[in-house]
């Protein structure tokens, strides 16, 4: 079995959610948000690039739209290996924090 | 809301690359979507911060990556190049000697060209600086010269509100100069204006530059001068003397004037020496002296030149009628004052841009920066051939690393990267070692140029930043095609074992080899042909004999005195004739339009050429007479009022020769008859033309004493010539030049040229040699099996060296047959600015082609001797 590293849990965590709108200006806000700070506009690209390769997200060219400056948009959905993937990842950690509360750690910051 | 517009678009392809955005992922949409829905929250300026802020926040991201990872390659790089330079020590041998030898021609032709840009550009004001010119109409075509009317300058200042200062510049013919006991001629001495010292950059070393040459009787010095006369005493408020009359005080020192100047002189006097000496005229149909400008910045040449124009004719028009001398010569004579207005109205004064001067001046240095930089480039080609054909011959030892680069993942992107990363390696110590080469000939360079460069030319900034570009150029140039070929390179054929395109690129390297030769070829027939042209100008028949023969000017008042010393040294019987002539009896120059004689068409012009003479000018000069006599004592109407004209002279009549004698001539204001006919004789340098002559005796205007000396007692009658001289003019230095002196210096350029030609085409065929040896020992071993099987199976020695030969002689040839209709057209061009030339020379072709074709049989037999010498036992069981 193959794990995602962080990041790339990260970002096909917030394409889910996003649903049918997810492209690259929302991804970056989601992922900001979830990380509580903004990435640099071009960072989520290699990620983006990555995940489109290992075959976990597919694109879907939607038309171009005058605020886009005539270029298209490209949305971002899940394919099954990447539901499949997320799954088994939300699987690997949850058996790693069970039984820690969130509390443990409060105490230490 | 106004439109937003759209995102910086270098912000864009920035941080396209920052990314490494490889395929469409939409980022370029996202960035502009962003950017949109800023500029209308916040507005189109922070909108544009923040893209460009967006770029920078990528930026450490991509510095990371790309040292990261090209480090680790960059290194790998240089570690495969360093290897194959090692490896193959004799290649890279042959690649470096011969791009560093292509190298070094080119840096020198660069620091030749350096020094001709640099010309005139120390003044802190080349740029509005400007020389009058002024082009008219003849009759016989433009016409175009730099000599001015003496009034011009003032007149310029004080009209053209453009022109912020002019200064005259009046050379001064050789001076007597005395002071205390020194004595010599000055030939540089000029008569200017006070402002030459505000307008041109010649600094004082001691004195005043706005006082200087105020007053009547300063002078100014050079610094070389004020050594020549005072030594080590201080130069100022000494005196000197010139032409035993007027006096000079030193007022100021001139700091020498360096050699890359067109303007240079010895001695400064103020203007108003000219108006001392007579010379002076209000008139302005004179032209007489240079004159400089200085323009507001900014203000258009062309259209200052056109107001010079218009003030100038103006002017003319006033003149002809008030200024009494024209009104007298023109009075009467309709025809006369038709041309003379004619003339007059089509002067046209142009500004000549000063820092233009010499390389689009009379020099027109830019034609030798035209030739040699093609020349240098060349060279440099055939270097880079040599380095593309040993990289594409040896590409099968590269394979295995080509194709294994690319299965691990190399772009092809990133080996062409590598390759071009080799060849500037290799092009760098290439460059390396034509510095040491340039510094090493740099002596030779420096004669053979004839240039006064110091090795401080090697280290200025442009210097340096031509041989990078040099280095660069010759680096990209002849790695693209290694480049592009070797990574194209498919990794499972290669891997496999089989090269694609072996005949394709084989093909491809022997039409290289073809154009090497074909330029070296190309070469040697050029240097032949110039070595050819000055030795049929040396060796020409000049119609006179010119061994033994020297002249002496006669200057000032010693020309009073000639009558006396041809005396004297006539009662030498050492001394074989004495005759004398106006102009340099090797170059009479003067010629005139207009001379009339019985039955000639009033509506023709011819141009002849004029000189005085003084009697036994053709039985001093061996010329030899065709009809008629020679001037003689015997008839006084000899003087003035006779010609002899040389054979051009009945043709233009349309007469024999033996007919024109008697016939009445007018010519340059002397009337009389023709007495005799010359046999045609070179009165100047052998390039040009031999046009009509005509000649005179007016001993009023005798400037050179021509000499004949006894053949085999030069020395001794060369010091009879300095005794009488001394005895005649006690007071004058004795000058003098054998005519031979003036040829050698005729043909200096030509010789030149010549040499330079010989020198690059010695490089050429070296270089391309050392191409084809390699080639060749390349071919052998790749052969080496073939070879072997070849002697096993009872071929001959002899018949594996045709062999190998055989390809390599195709080319040759090959090279011959493209070279040869380039030479011809050349050369027939070339040699149509030569009035005498000996033709085109067919053997010198074949002499050219077989003579390359030899050193490259003998380049490549080495190889093929040792191949077909080598063990076939042993040669099977290569590879």
């Amino acid at each position: 079995m193959k794990l995602l590293t962080r990041m790339e849990e990260i970002i096909l965590i917030s394409i889910w959610r996003l649903g049918e709108n997810a492209y690259g200006i929302t991804i970056r806000e989601e992922v900001g948000k979830a990380m509580g700070e903004e990435l640099p506009l071009g960072a989520i690209y290699p990620y983006l690039s990555r995940l489109h390769q290992g075959g976990y997200v597919k694109t879907i060219t939607s038309r171009s739209t005058p605020e886009r400056g005539g270029r298209h948009k490209i949305l971002y959905r899940l394919t099954a290996d990447g539901r499949q993937a997320l799954a088994e990842v939300q699987e690997v950690s949850q058996r790693t924090w069970d039984g820690i509360s969130a509390l443990a750690f409060k105490k230490f910051t | 809301m106004r439109n937003a517009g759209s995102p910086p678009r270098l912000a864009l392809r920035l941080l396209e690359r920052f990314s490494g955005w490889q395929d469409d992922y939409g980022a370029a949409g996202d960035f502009e979507e962003f950017y949109r829905a800023l500029a209308q929250e916040q507005g189109v300026r922070r909108a544009r911060r923040a893209c460009w802020k967006q770029v920078l926040a990528a930026f450490p991201g991509y510095v990371k990556n790309v040292i990261l990872w090209s480090d680790a390659m960059l290194k790998n790089y240089l570690k495969i190049a360093v290897r194959n330079l090692r490896k193959h020590k004799g290649y890279s041998f042959i690649n470096i000697a011969g791009l560093a030898v292509g190298m070094a021609c080119a840096l020198f032709i660069l620091l030749w060209v350096q020094d001709e840009l640099s010309f005139d550009r120390f003044h802190a004001n080349a740029e509005t600086l400007y020389r009058l010119e002024q082009e008219s109409d003849t009759g016989q075509g433009k016409f175009r010269h730099s000599s001015m009317p003496y009034a011009l300058g003032p007149i310029l200042k004080a009209e053209i509100p453009e022109i912020q200062e002019a200064t005259r510049i009046a050379e001064q013919p050789s001076l007597l100069v005395h002071c205390g006991e020194k004595t010599f001629f000055e030939e540089n001495v000029a008569a200017v204006d006070p402002q030459i010292f505000r307008m041109f950059t010649f600094p004082l070393v001691q004195g005043d530059p706005a006082t200087a040459l105020s007053r009547p009787g300063s002078l100014v010095v050079t610094e070389d001068m004020a050594k020549k006369y005072f030594g080590r005493a201080d130069p100022l408020g000494q005196t000197m003397t010139f032409n035993e009359v007027y006096a000079f005080t030193v007022t100021g020192v001139l700091k020498n004037i360096p050699p890359n100047s067109t303007l240079s002189f010895d001695m400064l006097v103020p203007f108003d020496f000219v108006r001392t000496l007579g010379q002076y005229s209000d008139s302005l149909t004179s032209n007489d002296i240079h004159t400089y400008a200085r323009l507001q910045a900014r203000s258009d040449p062309a259209e200052v030149g056109a107001k010079i124009t218009r003030l100038i004719r103006d002017r003319i028009i006033a003149e002809s009628r008030t200024n009494p001398e024209i009104v007298k010569n023109l009075a009467g004579k309709p025809e006369v004052a038709r041309r003379f207005e004619a003339f007059q109205k089509s002067r046209i004064f142009i500004l000549m841009p000063f820092v233009d001067i010499n390389l689009f001046g009379g020099r027109m240095a830019i034609r030798n920066v035209y030739l040699y930089s093609a020349l240098a480039l060349f060279v440099l080609l055939i270097a880079g051939i040599n380095f593309m054909n040993l990289a594409t011959a040896r590409s099968a030892g590269r394979a295995k690393e080509i194709g294994l680069r690319k299965v691990v993942g190399a772009r092809r992107k990133s080996l062409v990267g590598q390759f071009y990363g080799e060849s500037i390696l290799t092009a760098f110590l290439a460059g390396a070692a034509a510095l040491i080469l340039v510094i090493l000939l740099f002596p030779a360079f420096r004669a053979l140029s004839g240039k006064s460069m110091t090795l401080h030319a090697l280290a200025s900034g442009k210097f340096l930043f031509g041989t990078l570009a040099v280095i660069l150029f010759t680096g990209i140039v002849a790695g693209s095609y290694p480049a592009l070929l070797l990574s194209s390179f498919q990794p499972i054929k290669v891997l496999q074992g089989h090269l694609g395109g072996g005949a394709k690129s084989a093909f491809f390297r022997k039409t290289l080899v073809v154009f090497q030769f074909g330029l070296s070829i190309l070469f040697l027939i050029g240097m032949g042909a110039v070595s050819r042209q000055v030795d049929y100008m040396r060796n020409k028949k000049l119609g006179y004999d010119k061994e033994q023969m020297i002249y002496l000017p006669m200057r000032d008042k010693t020309a009073s005195s000639y009558a006396v010393f041809k005396e004297r040294l006539l009662q030498n019987p050492r001394i074989l004739g004495v005759t004398a002539t106006r102009h340099p009896p090797t170059a009479i120059k003067a010629n005139d339009t207009y001379a009339d004689w019985e039955g000639k068409n009033p509506d023709l012009r011819f141009r002849i050429s004029f000189a005085s003479v003084d009697f036994d000018f053709p039985e001093t000069m061996k010329i030899e007479m065709i009809a008629g006599r020679s001037f003689s004592r015997n008839f006084p109407s000899d003087v003035r009022r006779a010609f002899m004209v040389n054979e051009g002279v009945p043709k233009l009549m349309g007469l024999t020769a033996a007919a024109a004698v008697g016939k009445r001539f007018v010519f340059r204001g002397y009337e009389g008859t023709i007495v005799g006919v010359m046999k045609d004789f070179h009165y100047q340098s052998v390039r040009n033309a031999l046009e009509p002559l005509a000649v005179v005796v007016d001993p009023e205007d005798f400037r050179y004493a021509v000499v004949r000396l006894s053949a085999g007692q030069i020395p001794a009658s060369l010091d009879d010539v300095e005794k009488t001289w001394r005895r005649v003019f006690p007071r004058y230095p004795i000058e003098y030049r054998f005519f031979d002196e003036d040829f050698d210096q005729m043909y200096r350029k030509d010789e030149r040229m010549g040499t330079i030609l010989k020198v690059f085409s010695v490089m050429a065929v070296v270089i391309a040699c050392l191409g084809l040896f390699g080639l060749a020992s390349y071919t052998a071993e790749r052969r080496t099996k073939e070879i072997g099987i070849r002697k096993v199976l009872g071929a001959s020695s002899r018949r594996i060296i045709l062999l190998l030969s055989k390809e390599f002689a195709v080319c040759v040839l090959a090279a011959n047959a493209a070279a040869w209709p380039v030479a011809y057209l050349l050369m027939r061009n070339w040699l149509r600015s030569y009035a005498y030339n000996p033709g085109i020379a067919w053997w010198m072709f074949i002499a050219a082609g077989t003579g390359a074709l030899a050193i490259a049989l003998l380049t490549v037999s080495f190889q093929a001797f040792r191949a077909a010498a080598a063990n076939p036992a042993r040669s099977m069981r290569h590879e």
